[in-house]
């Protein structure tokens, strides 16, 4: 006999009712910003984010080349002169940052920072060029700083931009595998076109770098000054912050001598160093035909030129934002990587096979999920039991995949491998349920039902505690498709305890209990 | 309705069987052999091979290239062949509706060639490549993965049961589920790859189900109805699992016709994991509950 009255006051099954109405919504492609998403770009029916492997596209997992060694015994700020010295026993460039948590209190005396060596070389051989050179070694490890992680990062993404074109949405990051301690870059290029098989070739050609100056500011028309040639690459820094500015950055390099001497002349010959016509001769430069600088020549500057006391060749480019100085720094290296670069793996699917994926693995989820009815069905012979299961379980993958709407889950290949792990535990659970409120005997009242239905739950939520105490750490590693596999299980774990298994209860015994 | 109502579920069975008429021994025996002879596979393949279990290219790194078309066989293989300043391909095996090509690690170049080669003439064909260093190192950490979430396991079982004999069990019997589908895996020469680590993981999962079931029921209920506390306890968890390995069997049919090979493996392992976790629970597991229980204070 069921008692509609009782269970509609039931919070149980408002509790389901909620959440699957949030996850329908969730689902609906409704109220995204429509600017956010490329017009090429299908939106597809549901809000789902689907990964490469589902979606189709190319994805490039590379590593930089390089050795660090944290030491001691010299003041960062003679940097160059540490370079200059422990290079001398090797044969790769030689750089040294100080990282945040190296940097001193003031008064103290700041010792030491870490000496990162671009390129192929032995923990062993680096330490020894660092002790040769008469500084302390402290540690070491395979890899290269933050800063230049950033900068290869910065660098992979202006190459790919300027290539595939800005609405290509490739997207580069660097990511840590907590487990081992590498870090990473992760290319990432949605969807198709006939470049594909060269995305690695990108990343890895240098792009071509040009300083002009406006010889007539009437028509603009720019003289040659210089290419990537004449630029001392190994010079050129990363973006540096003003120390009495804020947010404003600088770049300095310098030029080689042939080009220094072009760049003097050419500025007295056009009419730079002269105060009066300074501002209309602008030095400009340029990354791949296109203007990443323009900008006046600095009063001091242009005094010491015309004076010929310049020498040397070294250049500021001053008033930049953050972005704009790394624009500039990537460019003058020709938009040559700061570190070698080895391809760690490489994978490119296209959206044909994408699309098969995708139809094929809900395919096989749904036909998983009809093999758990039938299996059901032919254990109760009781249509009372079987269609609340099946239905209960159906509630699970559509709160699950709600859930993953709303916070912009991928789904991909693990996912689904997730989803039907959610399903398998999540049946099971329901039928130590009606088990242990029906094998025991009728059930004659609310308070038997209650009692066996905790005997359940306690069962339950030991089964569940253990899985997802496996999975926690998995989900934190970055182990890329693994820890999207333990999130997922995870999650539908909670789900399940928490929200459909308890209703679960609430309907079966309005359809099991006998009398009230 | 009327075959449906003649066919019998596994799960009545459970009524005919009668622990009280086998032994400790005979009981254990059945779980140990099977798992024997999982190691025994596993150790002649170390010795033909140098390694226990064939790795798939996420693991040994390499290239693979996976499509769908109409092209037979001995002509994909013929145009994989002849890619100038590319190597011949290891292998390719044909698949339903298509092909996979595999080839040995490859180097910049000849990547950048095969790249080009399939942008040009199978552009719908996915190309995956790891590189060697890659390779071993995602092996070491699925390695680690695997033992880390066992031992996480290990400690959570011990923390709920509290005893020593019945929460090894458990543990022993997960050990073996895990094992057993890894020998299956290379009868049937199936490589292990990237995708059969979740499905190792899922035994954890799948496995713990059926096994605390029937632990807490003998442990909690009344020492006299033993034999009932296992029956009822075995009736739900056989149905628990047969009913996992129905869904797990259905996926791994249709993922090999959808040529969906991570699904397809998963579906084996948990298959045969679920299978031998049947055998573990309800033999080696109530043999040594039964002993716990009942023999050590001389109850049987």
């Amino acid at each position: 006999m069921v008692n509609y009255a009782r269970l509609a006051k039931d919070w149980r099954i408002w509790l389901l009712a909620v959440v699957l109405i949030f996850s329908v919504v969730g689902l609906v492609p409704i109220g995204e910003d429509p600017d956010a998403i490329d017009d090429d770009r299908d939106r597809g029916l549901t809000a789902l984010t689907f990964g490469l492997e589902l979606e189709g596209g190319t994805f490039v997992q590379l590593s930089p080349v390089g050795t660090t060694v944290d030491a001691t015994g010299f003041d960062p700020e003679n940097a160059d002169e540490v370079e200059a010295n422990v290079g001398e026993f090797v044969d790769v460039p030689v750089r040294v940052h100080v990282p945040e948590d190296l940097r001193v209190a003031p008064g103290e005396d700041p010792d030491g920072g870490e000496i990162e060596f671009r390129g192929e070389i032995s923990e062993e051989d680096a330490r020894s060029a660092v002790e040769e050179a008469g500084y302390g070694v402290e540690d070491s490890r395979i890899g290269v700083a933050q800063e230049t992680l950033n900068d290869l990062r910065d660098s992979i993404q202006l190459r790919l931009d300027e290539q595939l074109g800005e609405g290509a949405g490739a997207e580069v990051s660097v990511r840590s595998n907590i487990f081992t301690g590498d870090d990473f870059i992760v290319v990432e290029v949605p969807g198709e076109r006939e470049e594909d098989g060269r995305i690695v070739d990108i990343i890895r050609t240098q792009g071509e770098f040009e300083i002009r100056a406006v010889s007539d500011p009437e028509t603009d028309e720019q003289v040659h000054i210089t290419s990537g040639e004449g630029i001392d690459r190994g010079s050129v820094t990363p973006p540096l912050e003003d120390q009495d500015r804020e947010g404003a950055f600088r770049v300095q390099f310098q030029l080689e001598s042939q080009a220094a001497e072009t760049f003097r002349d050419t500025m007295i010959e056009i009419g730079a160093t002269d105060p009066a016509t300074r501002p209309d001769h602008p030095p400009v430069m340029y990354f791949n035909n296109e203007e990443v600088f323009r900008g006046e020549l600095n009063p001091t500057l242009a005094n010491s030129i015309a004076e010929s006391t310049w020498e040397g060749g070294g250049l500021s480019v001053t008033g930049l934002d953050r972005d704009q100085a790394q624009l500039v720094s990537v460019a003058l290296r020709s938009g040559a990587l700061p570190t070698p670069i080895e391809i760690s793996s490489s994978s490119t699917i296209s959206p044909r096979q994408g699309e098969r994926f995708k139809t094929f693995s809900l395919l096989i989820a749904f036909l998983a999920i009809l093999g758990v009815g039938a299996a059901i069905y032919s254990r109760y012979r009781d249509l009372r039991i079987a269609v609340p299961t099946v239905l209960v379980g159906l509630a699970e993958v559509v709160a699950l995949l709600g859930f993953s709407a709303v916070f912009d889950f991928t789904v991909d290949l693990a996912y689904v491998a997730g989803l039907i792990a959610v399903i398998g535990t999540g049946v099971d659970d329901l039928i130590i349920i009606a088990d242990e409120v029906q094998e025991r005997g009728r059930v004659t009242s609310a308070e038997v039902y209650r009692k066996r239905l905790k005997r359940a739950f306690i069962i339950i939520g030991m089964a569940a505690t253990t899985t997802i105490g496996a999975m926690i750490p998995l989900a934190y590693l970055g182990l890329g498709q693994i820890s999207g596999f333990a999130v997922v299980t995870i999650i539908g774990v909670l789900i399940g305890v928490l929200v459909t298994r308890p209703a679960y209860g609430s309907v079966l015994r309005e359809l099991l209990t006998e009398k009230d | 309705m009327a075959v449906w109502d003649k066919l019998a579920h596994p799960s009545d069975y459970v009524d005919d069987v009668d622990y009280s008429e086998h032994s400790s021994k005979k009981l254990i025996a059945v779980p140990l052999g099977i798992l024997g002879l999982a190691l025994l596979v596993l150790l002649v393949h170390f010795l033909l091979t140098g390694l226990p279990v064939s790795l798939g290219f996420e693991f040994t790194g390499g290239v693979s290239l996976q499509m769908q078309t109409d092209t037979p066989v001995d002509q994909i293989e013929q145009d994989f062949s002849n890619i100038e300043g590319v190597p011949a391909p290891d292998s390719v095996q044909a698949i339903s509706g298509g092909a996979i090509v595999r080839y040995q690690p490859l180097d910049d170049d000849q990547m950048g060639e095969l790249q080009d080669f399939r942008d040009d003439e199978y552009p719908d064909a996915s190309i995956e490549m790891v590189s060697p260093a890659h390779g071993l190192s995602l092996l070491y950490q699925s390695i680690g993965a695997v033992l880390f979430a066992f031992l996480l396991m290990t400690f959570v079982v011990f923390a709920f049961f509290r005893t020593f004999v019945p929460s090894m069990a458990i543990v022993a019997s997960a050990a073996s589920d895990m094992i057993v589908p890894i020998g299956v895996m290379t009868l049937l020469g199936i490589d292990v790859t990237l995708g059969t680590i979740p499905a190792i993981l899922l035994i954890i999962g799948y496995s713990i189900d059926s096994d605390i079931l029937l632990t807490r029921n003998t442990l909690t209920g009344r020492r006299k109805k033993f034999y009932e506390n296992v029956r009822n306890a075995m009736r739900t968890g056989v149905t628990m699992t047969t009913t996992s390995m129905a869904a797990m069997a259905v996926m791994a049919v249709s993922a090999h016709f959808f040529a969906i090979f991570i699904l397809r493996d998963i579906g084996i392992i948990l298959f045969f994991g679920l299978g031998m976790d049947l055998i573990n629970t309800y033999m080696m597991n109530v043999a040594i509950l039964r002993w716990h229980v009942l023999d050590r204070r001389g109850l049987r």
